[in-house]
């Protein structure tokens, strides 16, 4: 097993919202928000790393005021969460 | 000649001594990031809240969904809408939250899940036969049967979807 860390998803907050979304459907913006405890803007640059590694799904409803925004991981983005977690394990087994 | 040896030795020990003090760091860094993500899958726990009234309500569609068959037409077709129409309602006000969890989601609960669907096809099917040959006290017992087994499984599925979030692997 190889111990090769994903440069998008190593970054803590974006470990958190893989970590997050990994066990949820879908989850929306304000949640997220929420649990990393961040600004809007700092979730919305995270996002975006993400959603240009084609590692997220991102479905806009309509809603009153701004629309909501619900993320879920791609396909892609399950395998490279899953690699990302088998790759931590490798590492964290090591013999000091 | 020797002190040369000595200090190649020494330098051969600082680099292994850099080496593991590197290795210990991305160890210790890899352990707490594994943390990080056992921490937020427990997390979501706590956002996904089913109300008191959800179970009983879609217990209720269900049962008329089994049964409808037992009505004349066109009532027959009128109380499948309302079973679906109930059925989206439930639903939309399920991903007004700002989670959603499917019941058909990877894992123990997509079992569950299966088993549930195969029991409402049995009574569906089952009910739908026996009344056709005259057995009509199928159609009260089927309803009630259905009601109760979707109490169970949503319970079931709660504390098997609670376990696994809270479980201490992060697979």
């Amino acid at each position: 097993m190889s111990a090769e860390l994903d440069p998008v998803i190593h970054p803590v907050h974006r470990l958190q919202i893989c970590a997050l979304l990994a066990n949820a459907d879908e989850m929306e913006f304000a949640l997220l928000r929420d649990e990393l405890g961040v600004s809007d803007s700092v979730l919305s640059k995270q996002i975006k790393y993400l959603d240009d590694a084609g590692y997220l799904t991102i479905r806009k409803v309509p809603s009153t005021g701004r629309p909501r925004s619900w993320y879920s991981l791609s396909k892609d983005g399950q395998r490279a969460f899953q690699k990302h977690l088998d790759a931590l394990r490798v590492i964290a087994a090591l013999a000091t | 000649m020797n002190q040369q040896n000595e200090s190649k030795g020494a330098g051969h020990s600082d680099s292994a001594a850099t080496n593991n003090s590197e290795l210990q760091a991305q160890r210790e860094a890899a352990v707490a990031a594994l943390n990080l993500v056992k921490e937020k899958k427990k997390s979501i726990v706590k956002h996904l809240h089913v109300p008191w009234w959800q179970d009983p309500v879609i217990g209720l569609l269900m049962a008329i969904l089994v049964i409808h068959h037992a009505a004349p037409m066109p009532f027959d077709i009128i109380i499948v809408a309302v079973g679906c129409i109930g059925m989206v309602l439930v639903l939309r006000h399920y991903t007004n939250q700002a989670l959603w969890v499917s019941g058909w989601r990877k894992g123990k609960t997509r079992k569950l899940s299966y088993a549930f669907f195969i029991i409402y096809l049995v009574h569906l099917f089952g009910s739908m036969w026996l009344n056709n040959q005259g057995e009509h006290w199928i159609i009260p017992v089927s309803a009630v049967s259905i009601f109760v087994i979707t109490q169970i499984y949503g319970r079931l599925w709660m504390s098997t979807w609670r376990k696994e979030m809270e479980a201490e692997d992060v697979s």
